[in-house]
């Protein structure tokens, strides 16, 4: 029976080839969108799954206290993970993890050569056991065994030693700290949260021999026992906080423990991570979303031109009926049918991913591999989407045609029924109205991110450089360095900053003068020069930072923003200039100057207080040279700077950063969702259209008759166009009614992430409307223009 | 083998009721051959839907083979069709996508009837209407006359008790007409009952007994005691 099937329904595509060409590709598009995506996806929830002890670890997060907003913070003081190991008995590993020098890039020196590093973290001894690294090179046990041990990673060992091994070798770290290999650990798979290719025992560096509860910038991992209840030892660890901290010093409140697997996909309200690699869970729901409705309108299409053509099937059904196939054959014939076409398109769905894999690996910056495209949990995957497709597209028509009585089938009745016209209707009006509300986003999403990269941030982040300095000791190099620069014809200004704008400022307090215990927590920047003139800030009153401070002044000169003017109580920014105002790290601060607010980080966020600083012997160091420059071309000018450095500064490495391209990444995450959506959208409009493009084909091909009659009273080639195209062009109407209310309030949600965005605008609705107006007349216009075409007594001679 | 009394049909739209069938009375013998004649819209295929249990009736009853069957569920109603009641239809009502083989194959796969005894059952009654020659060809690939030969081998390749025709003849030339009346005559000669609605008078002689039916009524019955001999010469 089965088989008779098959052959039936085989031989029925093959005889509709314009039908089954549009269902094979809508379907076999889809497909492929959604195999791509939900991969994409699957890997996305895969994060940090591959350690074994994985299911107990927890990542310990802390809630700050209401002078921080209440912000959640990754970071801790290092004390807190050595307490919870002391006094909680559930914890029975823990280990922390620390930024060398908290961050910024170091030069590595071995055998003459020198060599940037990035990734250089400081961890407990437990770090090892925690996490399974594979050793290639020594162990794990005994890597931290000896002092100022390091390990390093495969690739890292194959950049610095070629193909040697590296265990014992010595390496120097910005010209001051030796180090010796004791290790070496096969690369983590890159859907981990740990980027660190260097690691070395923190209890070798002041950063783990300091033990306090003030400076949070640890990353702290717990490994629990397995039957621990995590809710109990969240409490133990809260109150942890009372035990050991002063009232007056707790500016945290609570720790939570996050799950290692949650670190990846839930983390966004989580300020200071370590890692850079950060998903987003509303993302991969989008994802889902997305491609479940691509397949969705796919199968619509299939439906509605099935439900459409069942009068070209209904005799044959019917002829089956009177045979004697009862309900239940009438269904299997129906499911068969929808069951080989999805397998064909499932086919060319697996051919068109192979061929597009490139193009998909660029648009969402991912490495799949064919082979990895074809695993076989992917072609499950493939198999189930295919059985879903074939239940749910099969099930209309089957139940429809299996409830016909055989005469009403042989006679042609069906199709003919109002409900299976407005479910038909009904079904272009969804279609059409996600196609819509993802044109209005994609245009929504487009203005927006084109007004945050166009935003005024209240500084001249164009044309300015910065070179990290860190790997330099001696001041005489640091100042011959700046001197040269300087001389530089294309040079406009140089200074030594702690960081550039949004780099890696200490976060600190501001108080008000003569008031106790409250602050406004800032942002702050130990700097050497002239911030304003390098990185173009507006002036609003007083000075640039002086240029010399006289030896034995223990002032702090700083430079506030309106975000601190406006928090010290001050009418305007004159009346801030020469005011002292009591600052914790040092014994007093005088404001030099007053600059306008300026976006330092990503528009998405609020602009808080920031406040750069010049002192003697500040707590911060300094590790970023800022030069703005004014030449047209700047990779001659890069070569310049980059020759200057290598002549002064020959023991260590040359790297540099446009603030520019910082600032453009901080959008990579929402450039490459915007542009998902676009080929979502495109694809989502292309397989709508398909749908209408059978439709007006079945609808010509159903009035024929209608169509030759009217011809013959005398109706013209236009006036037969305009009365097919009516009714498509009353669904896309209120496809258009329902999708602008609908996508007007979905993207001003979306919109509400963002601190500074566009107002959406009435002409954002009325180039979607038109452009889908537009797109759809194609399919009509062309089906109506071909029947009205016809010779109408061909067309009445068949009828 | 058919019993049918006092059976209304009505046809139902929004607005409008239609007594397709009133008050029939109708008996068929077992091996009879019926002729139903009447114009365009007298209900004469109605009945033989009804017949054919293709179609409910709205009063009266009917008795097949003895069995009131007017209450019979699609499903039962499947079920007596298929090892019963064979139909040849006027526009043939091939399956286009199968072959001659596979359309008279069908009512056996519907019968469960076994591959093998299936293979020799097609082809003993392909041979029988002379079209084993065009065993593989699609219905198209055939002429008017050819399509009914299958069509009727098709309705006889389950050995039913009642063949039911609806102007059989209808889209044939008069050779064509004649060959399938007398594969219908040699059928009812072995035994098979015959119901066939029918249009021409001619195609009507060879019937038993002639039903002539107006306006959903039937109005006259013409029993033949002897098969027209001219007919037979013909």
């Amino acid at each position: 029976m089965i088989k008779y099937y098959i052959r039936i329904a085989w031989r029925s595509l093959l005889k509709n080839k314009f039908f089954t060409l549009l269902n094979i590709s809508g379907l076999a598009v889809s497909l492929v969108v959604a195999i791509f995506l939900l991969t994409y996806a699957k890997e996305e929830l895969s994060f940090n799954s591959s350690f074994s002890k994985g299911a107990n670890i927890y990542r310990v997060n802390m809630v700050t206290s209401e002078s921080y907003n209440f912000e959640k913070w990754t970071q801790l003081p290092n004390s807190v993970g050595l307490a919870m190991l002391q006094d909680i008995p559930e914890v029975e590993e823990m280990s922390r993890l620390v930024r060398y020098n908290f961050g910024g890039t170091s030069s590595l020196r071995s055998d003459n050569k020198n060599f940037l590093i990035d990734d250089f973290y400081l961890v407990d001894a437990a770090f090892f056991e925690l996490f399974d690294f594979e050793f290639l090179e020594g162990n794990s046990t005994t890597a931290f065994e000896r002092p100022n041990s390091i390990v390093i990673s495969e690739s890292e060992r194959q950049r610095i030693f070629g193909d040697q091994p590296a265990i014992n070798q010595q390496i120097t770290i910005n010209q001051k700290n030796n180090f010796t290999i004791a290790g070496v650990f096969k690369d983590l798979p890159e859907n981990t949260s740990f980027e660190g290719v260097f690691y070395a025992n923190i209890l070798d560096s002041w950063m783990g021999k300091n033990v306090y509860w003030s400076n949070a910038s640890y990353e702290t991992y717990c490994l629990l026992n397995p039957n621990a209840d995590v809710a109990k030892v969240q409490k133990e660890a809260t109150a942890l906080i009372d035990k050991y901290v002063e009232k007056g010093d707790q500016y945290f409140t609570e720790f939570l423990l996050q799950p290692l697997s949650k670190i990846y996909l839930y983390s966004n309200d989580l300020a200071h991570g370590y890692s850079s690699r950060l998903g987003n869970i509303n993302h991969v729901r989008m994802f889902f979303i997305l491609s479940f409705l691509i397949l969705g309108m796919a199968v619509i299409n299939y439906t509605n031109l099935a439900t459409a053509r069942s009068q070209n099937n209904a005799k044959e059904v019917g002829i089956n009926k009177v045979l004697g196939a009862d309900k239940q054959q009438i269904r299997w014939r129906f499911y068969i049918e929808t069951a080989t076409l999805s397998f064909i398109a499932v086919l060319f769905a697996i051919l068109l991913s192979v061929l597009i894999l490139p193009f998909f690996n660029s648009l969402t910056d991912n490495d799949f591999t064919i082979s990895r495209l074809l695993a076989l949990n992917n072609m499950v995957l493939f198999i189930g989407l295919w059985l879903l497709i074939s239940l749910v597209g099969g099930s209309y028509p089957a139940f429809v045609m299996s409830k016909m009585p055989a005469i009403g089938l042989m006679k042609k009745w069906v199709g003919r029924n109002n409900l299976s016209e407005n479910i038909r209707k009904g079904l272009v009006v969804f279609q059409f109205t996600c196609s819509i509300i993802l044109i209005i986003g994609v245009i929504i999403m487009n203005q927006q991110m084109q007004f945050v990269k166009e935003k005024d941030l209240g500084y001249q982040p164009h044309k300015v450089l910065s070179i990290p300095v860190r790997g330099i000791s001696s001041s005489e190099q640091l100042n011959s360095l700046q001197q040269e620069i300087r001389n530089l014809a294309a040079t406009h200004e140089v200074t030594i900053v702690q960081t550039y704008p949004g780099g890696g400022e200490s976060g600190r307090t501001v108080s008000k003068p003569n008031s106790s215990g409250e602050g406004l927590p800032i942002s702050s920047n130990n700097s050497l020069g002239p911030v304003v003139s390098t990185l173009g800030l507006h002036l609003l009153a007083g000075d640039d930072l002086p240029k010399n401070i006289a030896k034995g002044d223990s002032t702090a000169y700083v430079l506030i923003n309106e975000v601190i003017l406006t928090y010290l109580g001050y009418s305007n920014p004159q009346a801030a200039i020469g005011r002292k105002i009591p600052i914790h790290w040092s014994s007093e601060a005088e404001i030099k100057g007053v600059v306008r607010n300026f976006n330092f980080g990503n528009l998405k966020e609020n602009i808080g207080g920031y406040l750069f600083y010049k002192m003697n012997d500040a707590p911060d160091g300094y590790s970023d040279l800022l030069i703005s420059y004014n030449s047209q071309n700047a990779s001659s000018y890069l070569q310049q700077v980059q020759s200057i450095f290598e002549k002064i500064v020959p023991e260590s490495a040359f790297d540099y950063l446009f603030l520019e391209d910082y600032l453009k990444n901080q959008y990579k995450a929402d450039d490459r969702s915007e542009a998902i959506l676009m080929v979502f959208s495109f694809l989502a409009i292309f397989i709508a259209c398909l749908g209408l493009f059978g439709l007006a084909a079945f609808t010509a091909e159903q009035r024929k008759k209608e169509i030759g009659v009217r011809k013959v009273l005398g109706a013209s080639v236009l006036e037969i166009v305009q009365l097919l195209s009516k009714q498509f062009s009353v669904l896309i109407l209120l496809a258009l009614l329902i999708s602008i209310p609908l996508g007007w309030w979905i993207f001003s949600e979306w919109l509400n992430d963002f601190a500074y965005r566009i107002q959406i605008s009435w002409d954002v609705f009325v180039f979607a409307a038109i452009l889908v107006v537009l797109i759809a007349a194609v399919p009509i216009g062309f089906q109506s223009f071909k029947a009205a075409r016809n010779n109408p007594i061909k067309s009445l001679r068949t009828e | 083998m058919i019993n049918i009394n006092d059976l209304d049909k009505v046809y139902r739209t929004e607005e409008i009721e239609t007594l397709a069938l009133s008050k029939i009375k109708l008996h068929v013998k077992k091996g009879e051959f019926l002729a139903v004649m009447g114009p365009s819209g007298c209900g004469k295929s109605t009945l033989l839907n009804i017949i054919g249990l293709l179609d409910d009736i709205d009063g009266g009853s009917y008795l097949f083979n003895e069995t009131e069957v007017s209450h019979f569920n699609e499903r039962k109603r499947a079920e007596l069709r298929k090892h019963n009641i064979g139909f040849v239809f006027q526009s043939f009502n091939l399956i286009d996508e199968l072959t001659v083989y596979e359309n008279v194959e069908l009512p056996l796969i519907y019968t469960n009837v076994p591959k093998a005894e299936r293979k020799k059952m097609v082809e003993a009654v392909l041979e029988k209407v002379q079209i084993m020659h065009r065993r593989n060809h699609f219905p198209q690939q055939l002429s008017g006359g050819q399509q009914q030969r299958v069509a009727v081998a098709r309705a006889v390749v389950t050995n039913p008790k009642v063949i039911l025709a609806d102007e059989p003849t209808g889209n044939l030339d008069s050779t064509n007409g004649n060959e399938v009346m007398h594969m219908l005559t040699e059928l009812n000669e072995s035994g098979t009952t015959i119901v066939m609605v029918t249009h021409s008078e001619h195609d009507a002689k060879f019937a038993d007994r002639i039903v002539r039916m107006l306006d959903g009524q039937i109005i006259m019955q013409q029993e033949r005691a002897v098969k027209n001999v001219e007919l037979q010469q013909e």
